[in-house]
């Protein structure tokens, strides 16, 4: 094993030409004089390497990192940050304008699933086809046949054209010829990620199996950094074209929470005074991670600010986290017999602490009530305020984490013993 | 075909997330691990990279010559992308496969009726009266192999631009593949043209040794038309009008049904030196039938314009694909 990198990308880069740039032309004359030489001109233009033109534009710039021989490299970003091209570079879909890229390995790009699939064909002659496509030998795909087939559950398909096939069977079996590859470097995009739980648990267990000791180079793409968190040691961060960062994952996913919460404005719930009611004026959420990305077990804050311009009797302020089902999953109250407030007009500043968030994973939303006195007046309540997410990945666990389990999340201490 | 994005349902990313998380555990266990059940020789070498494969991706500028090595390693895949275009074009068919000899038969009786019967061809052939169906179907052989490199090669490339677009292989494979589905065809309609021949009492001459360097020769025009017209197809699409017109306008050029020399007008046949279609056209008929120099409308001359005619075609064809090669995804 050499300890050279697997993946050497030395300032990629990639440039597309916009639609071409529109002249205005001055006269009559000059749209004339134009049209003559146009053909030529065209020509030129035509031909001309996209980098050289004027109306160039860089899908990715300078793009430079190395991956390790095993390692699991992320590749986050904002939608257009230049992802899919980078990916659509080192699959070698589409070439460079600049730079270089070494890949020492067999590599092996799944970017969609069940690629060359052929409706008329049967599930068996797809297998073969798809194999080839992928770069299995034919007797490698023979070998594994029964496999993937056992893998798939069609068996009894077997002889039918993919086109007669449910939606669910074909990329069931798409999914079992991808997983059936053996490379040295494979590059996945999210859209790998198909089929239902049941059937998702078996390709993992596959997976699980074919990954040797030698070590599988990934180079992963996602949107979700739940994922990426959970798979990755190191990443590249991408924002319009260019690097950003390469670095550990949590430095880098922290840059990138900081980069898109940057530009949502509807994090921190704000409202302006009423002259003739009390009124929350603000609610905003200190969570642990930037751009209201709250880690589980993390303490948060929560202040609130109210103002009234009339004494309230028995102020009481309460908020809910809610799932995105609108089903509350916790409750904060904050009462006048307790903590006395809003007995004169004015502006008042509430904070919550929450030592230990122990929402699990998904995404949360407020719901906060502003009250008099028990049976008295309701002067507000506050729908869907400051979205935030709740991940799991500082925490650990063989397996990962996968939604929707449960909403919560309590400590628990066990104790296990033999007793026969 | 499958719309990744629209599978992109929320449960999904979890259980990704286990895929790679336990490729990345497994990365640290021990390399002896890898069983393959069911397999009554495993073959450990499989798993073992025998050479280290490394890929260099960069920028190609000028001439770029042929990755002879690479389309040597996944020839495998030219063989299953022809058998997939063969499987593929006859399913839901009554006549199925039938369809290979029926297309061919029904072509020459064509022929033979307008040109052999209705315009009195037959007897033209002096001293091979009655045999003008042969005498076409020959020089249909090379000609539906162009024809198909023109039609499907193509518009090979365009018609694929969905699998060109998520996957890398060898693209060259692709217009390839559509000759060699015809290629298929060609040796079907041979073995008719064959008992169609000893039916009709035709002997044949040594010549017909010289059948497998013709048959290359034509290889190469239908080559160089696929690659050439397929890679203008993505760049200019104005081509998949262009197509049909220009192969119609070749078959007339290339006298299929009969060469000028037949109906007697030899004023502008040096013209036809500029037709390489025409040489190979005439070369099979010389081949094959044996026929006298004034009935096949064969010349030495067309020969060579058809060999010279053929080398640039397919260096013209294999150059232009591989430079719409590089941006093809970006352009298709």
């Amino acid at each position: 094993m050499s300890s050279a990198p697997i993946i050497t990308v030395d300032r990629l880069g990639k440039a597309y030409t916009l639609g071409h740039t529109v002249d205005r032309h001055a006269t009559f004359r000059d749209a004339l004089m134009n049209m003559a030489k146009a053909p030529i001109e065209r020509w030129r233009h035509r031909f001309a390497p996209p980098e050289s033109r004027s109306d160039a534009f860089w899908a990715v710039k300078d793009i430079s990192f190395d991956v390790q021989r095993g390692e699991v490299m992320g590749l986050v970003g904002r939608n257009g940050a230049g992802k899919s091209t980078l990916l659509k570079l080192l699959s070698r879909i589409t070439e460079p304008s600049e730079g270089r890229a070494r890949l020492r390995g067999r590599v092996a790009s799944l970017l969609e699933v069940g690629t060359g699939f052929h409706p008329e064909l049967t599930g068996r002659e797809n297998i073969f086809m798809n194999g080839a496509i992928l770069g299995m030998k034919r007797t490698e795909i023979k070998r594994k046949f029964d496999q993937i087939v056992g893998f798939a559950e069609i068996d009894e398909f077997l002889d039918t054209p993919v086109k007669h096939y449910s939606s669910g069977m074909y990329v069931r079996l798409a999914f079992a010829v991808a997983a059936h590859l053996e490379p040295e470097i494979l590059i996945v995009d999210e859209v790998l990620a198909v089929g239902d739980a049941s059937f998702q648990k078996k390709c993992l267990g596959k997976m699980k199996d074919v990954a040797s000791g030698e070590g599988r180079t990934v180079l992963f793409v996602s949107h979700n950094m739940q994922a990426v968190s959970t798979l990755t040691q190191r990443c590249v961060l991408l924002n319009r074209g260019r690097m950003l960062n390469v670095g550990p994952t949590s430095d880098v996913i922290n840059e990138y929470l900081r980069l898109v919460g940057g530009t949502s404005q509807d994090q921190v719930y704000t409202a302006a005074p009423l002259a003739d009611k009390p009124k929350i004026t603000r609610v905003e959420l200190m969570t642990s991670e930037p751009g209201n990305v709250q880690m589980n077990g993390k303490p948060m804050e929560v202040h609130i600010e109210l103002n009234t311009p009339l004494p309230i009797d028995g102020a009481r302020i309460s908020f809910h986290a809610c799932n995105t089902m609108q089903e509350p999953i916790l409750y904060f109250w904050c009462h006048d017999t307790e903590h006395p407030m809003a007995r004169q007009p004015g502006v008042y500043h509430l904070v919550c602490q929450i030592p230990k968030v122990r929402l699990f994973m998904g995404d949360y939303t407020l719901r906060v009530h502003l009250k008099e006195k028990a049976g008295g007046r309701e002067f507000e309540v506050l729908e869907g305020v400051c979205p935030f997410e709740v991940v799991m990945y500082g925490r650990d666990r063989e397996g990962g984490w996968f939604k929707n389990t449960c909403t919560y999340l309590e400590d628990g201490q066990w104790q296990v013993s033999k007793v026969s | 075909m499958l719309n990744g994005q629209a599978s992109l349902s929320e449960p999904v990313v979890p259980a990704l997330c286990e895929v790679v998380y336990n490729l990345r555990c497994d990365m640290s266990a021990s390399v002896t691990n890898v069983t393959v059940a069911d397999s009554p020789a495993p073959s450990v070498s499989d798993n073992l990279p025998e050479t280290v494969h490394e890929t260099i991706i960069e920028p190609t500028t000028g001439w770029m010559g042929l990755n002879w090595r690479e389309l040597i390693a996944s020839r495998e895949l030219l063989y299953f992308l022809i058998w997939r275009d063969l499987k593929v074009r006859y399913k839901q068919a009554i006549l199925g496969v039938g369809w290979v000899v029926v297309q061919p038969v029904l072509n020459m009786i064509l022929f033979t009726v307008i040109f052999g019967s209705a315009a009195g061809l037959n007897s033209r052939l002096k001293g091979h009266e009655n045999q003008y169906s042969v005498f076409v179907f020959v020089a249909l052989l090379p000609w539906q192999l162009f024809a198909t490199a023109l039609n499907s090669g193509g518009m090979s490339l365009v018609n694929q631009q969905n699998m060109l677009k998520k996957i890398y292989f060898p693209r060259l494979f692709v217009p390839t593949a559509a000759v060699g589905g015809a290629l298929v065809d060609l040796s079907i309609a041979f073995v008719i043209v064959l008992i169609l021949a000893v039916f009709k009492g035709l002997t044949f001459t040594p010549l017909i040794f010289w059948l497998p360097a013709l048959l290359l020769l034509t290889l190469m025009h239908a080559l160089g038309a696929a690659y050439l017209l397929s890679a203008l197809t993505v760049r200019y699409r104005d081509f998949r009008f262009l197509i049909p017109f220009i192969s119609q306008v070749m078959m007339y050029v290339s006298f299929v049904a009969f060469p000028p020399s037949l109906v007697g007008n030899t004023k502008w046949k040096w013209l036809l030196l500029f037709n390489p279609m025409y040489g190979v056209v005439a070369s099979w008929r010389k081949c094959l039938l044996g026929f006298p120099d004034s009935l096949s409308g064969f010349d030495v001359r067309y020969l060579a314009s058809a060999i010279i005619g053929g080398a640039l075609l397919l260096l013209v064809g294999v150059y232009v694909f591989r430079r719409t090669e590089r941006n093809f995804v970006d352009i298709a």
